[in-house]
């Protein structure tokens, strides 16, 4: 029998009964109104591609329609016009992974150069700072890198970073008054593993004693966030005075339980939310899923709110190894 | 991998085995309590089609564990174990990077040993190199392992021990005294907090080196903390269920207590990235011993075959008659169609 008021209270019964769902209401409703976009990899059909969502998840569009190629790890320029991304080619001993760009709607693809990857922008969208792949044979191992280059966009010139000792680098982000580089170091350079600041023209390297991997610096500069371990995500505030880069006043923001993995945290470009994206661990030999191309069967793009623990939603649904998720900025030419 | 002067050196060891093993027994025998192995003749020695020395260890039977250790090695319990061939090192950065071509390794140097080695970096390592060989993979997609395919796996902790035992029945396979261990194996006390070039310590009475420390190593077996209460009794895969896999050795960073053969330690897989893999930890392999040793041929022969005569210089006849037992055996050669270190094409 229905009451007379009808089923109208169950929203507000479900509030009362679970303050997480209700989080997750909230939040949903919030990013309806968020103007800025999310752009992820997703293997569709037996194919990676590009795809672009709103903040809350609708009005999906798939960018690179390339049955043929694989695109991966998207990551757009900060004035919101291109996006930076990686194309795995080929097959077998002729494989390779390239650097390429494109307009933001997927128009105009321009080759950037040959076995690189882990593109990020500089700041005003005039450069972008890639890493080398180690080797001329293809692998999918996020450390395989040798270098940090920067490419202009403008000149079509490269130029490699000073430090000619850079080895092993992954997850490269560079920070918005362009004076550092952050990233992972895996057995290299002196490290067993770190997330490092490397200066963006000199040889300064600076271990931020953070446990962990793949960092995100804020579009403000002012805060990083990145994984410390597989069901975990922090932020912490960057502390770039004096001669020192410190992390300080760090945070859990996100925690899963086993066997849930989350991944690839990402700012907002106001700073209020992240992206990432959050899947099963799998137990097998060969590619986890949160290396880049691998295959991740059930995970998915999340939105999260950094100023409170746990607050998330989960923005795409179908599981189809949705990860690497960036967030695109307005665009300013418009 | 080893230089002239290391090769001398193994070699007058070689030579030497089968007076050591005589004196290890002459001591230890008198105060062995367990069943001791079946066989105490030298192992076989064979080189791999990618030019990898492994030992073949003789089928036997020993005493695992020890009831005056750790609550996890106990109760000590008799083990056969069929013949297998074991890697005579821990895997080094250069043969692990020939197939696997990334070297996620701390401590650079290609005759030191992989490290930061994940359990499945090891197995996918031991698929490789099967394949590298034309042998049939044991680990399936799902860490699953066939211990009847012909290929590289990573030995049972019970092949572990057997092998690091050699036939001993005391704490180190060097002896109970521990300060016998700097001799034999790299660890806390001598490592100088590194790992070191493989075969820079004394063997074991099987030829093998550093099964006390310089880097733990995996097991294929999942670890279970009761597990010999209730073992098999006969080639013991370990327990089926378990989060974590079996490290043995202890490692440059270890205690003595912790590189005892009969030590066990365990880790979490490595179903994770590659934020988290230890400096500590690497492998060796095993693979099933398919077919028969060659026959041994009388001195003289050995002689005639390896210096191709009979009126060879002293020197050039040992080096003949320690050649046979390091030759490749038929099934060895038979696959020896590629250059060590190389992969053989797809074609």
């Amino acid at each position: 029998m229905v009451p007379a008021w009808g089923l109208g209270f169950l929203p507000l019964l479900m509030v009362a009964i679970c303050p997480a769902a209700a989080a997750e209401e909230d939040l949903s409703s919030e990013l309806k109104h968020v103007a800025y976009k999310i752009v992820y990899e997703t293997y569709q059909d037996g194919n990676w591609e590009l795809y672009v969502c709103n903040a809350d998840g609708s009005d999906t569009v798939n960018l690179t329609h390339t049955p043929e190629l694989n695109e991966l790890y998207p990551h757009a320029s900060p004035d919101g016009t291109k996006l930076a991304f990686v194309v795995d080619e080929g097959e077998g001993p002729s494989k390779i992974r390239n650097l390429y760009y494109m307009n933001i709607d997927g128009t105009g693809r321009k080759l950037v150069a040959k076995n690189a990857r882990q593109p990020c922008w500089k700041a005003d969208s005039s450069a972008i700072a890639y890493l080398k792949g180690e080797f001329e044979k293809f692998s999918y191992t996020d450390y395989a890198t040798k270098g940090i280059f920067i490419y202009d966009l403008k000149t079509g010139t490269h130029r490699q970073h000073p430090n000619r000792k850079i080895e092993h680098l992954y997850n490269l982000c560079w920070s918005p008054d362009g004076k550092w580089f952050l990233a992972t170091v895996h057995a290299g350079m002196g490290y067993k593993h770190a997330i490092l600041a490397i200066e963006a023209d000199g040889a300064g390297v600076i271990d931020l004693g953070i446990p962990g991997c793949r960092p995100d610096i804020s579009a403000d500069g002012k805060r990083v966030a990145w994984g410390p371990s597989d069901w975990a995500l922090c932020v912490g505030d960057l502390e770039f005075s004096g001669p020192a880069v410190k992390v300080v006043n760090v945070r859990e923001v996100l925690t899963s339980e086993k066997p849930t993995k989350i991944y690839h945290i990402d700012w907002s470009p106001d700073g209020k939310y992240v992206t990432y994206s959050r899947g099963p661990a799998v137990k097998r030999l060969g590619l986890i899923p949160e290396i880049v191309g691998a295959k991740a069967e059930g995970w998915n793009i999340c939105v999260a709110d950094p100023g409170q623990t746990n607050r998330y939603v989960e923005i795409t649904t179908d599981g189809k190894c949705n990860k690497e998720p960036d967030w695109v900025p307005v665009e300013k030419t418009k | 991998m080893k230089t002239s002067n290391q090769r001398a050196g193994t070699r007058l060891r070689w030579l030497l085995l089968p007076a050591m093993l005589l004196g290890v027994c002459g001591v230890s025998c008198t105060k062995v309590e367990g069943p001791a192995p079946v066989s105490h003749a030298p192992p076989e020695m064979v080189t791999t089609a990618l030019g990898i020395e492994m030992v073949r260890i003789p089928a036997g039977r020993f005493t695992m564990g020890s009831d005056r250790g750790e609550e996890d090695q106990s109760p000590a319990h008799d083990v056969e174990i069929d013949e297998f061939l074991i890697d005579r090192y821990e895997t080094t950065q250069k043969h692990y990077v020939a197939l696997m071509l990334d070297n996620g390794s701390k401590f650079k140097g290609e005759d030191r040993p992989a490290e930061m080695i994940s359990w499945v970096d090891a197995a996918m390592y031991c698929n490789a190199r099967s394949e590298a060989e034309g042998l049939q993979p044991c680990y399936h997609e799902d860490t699953t392992c066939n211990y009847d395919a012909t290929g590289y796996r990573l030995p049972t902790e019970a092949e572990w021990e057997y092998a690091c035992r050699a036939g001993s029945s005391s704490e180190y396979a060097s002896g109970s005294d521990p300060r016998m261990l700097k001799d034999h194996g790299w660890f806390k006390e001598n490592a100088a907090e590194k790992t070191h070039p493989v075969g820079t310590k004394k063997p074991n009475a099987w030829g093998l080196y550093d099964m006390h420390g310089n880097v733990a190593e995996w097991c294929t077996d999942k670890y279970g903390k009761t597990y010999y209460a209730n073992s098999p009794a006969r080639n013991p895969h370990g327990p089926d269920e378990g989060e974590q896999y079996v490290l043995r050795g202890g490692s440059w960073a270890s205690s003595k207590d912790a590189c005892q053969s009969t030590s066990r330690a365990a880790d979490n897989p490595g179903f994770t990235d590659a934020c988290f893999p230890r400096e500590t930890i690497g492998f060796r392999c095993v693979r099933k011993a398919t077919g028969k040793a060659r026959e041994k041929p009388a001195a003289g022969a050995e002689a005639s075959q390896g210096a191709g005569s009979a009126s060879a210089s002293p020197a050039a006849n040992e080096e003949a008659h320690l050649r046979v037992p390091m030759e490749h055996t038929t099934d060895e050669i038979a696959r020896c169609r590629f250059k060590p270190g190389r992969l053989p094409s797809s074609s």
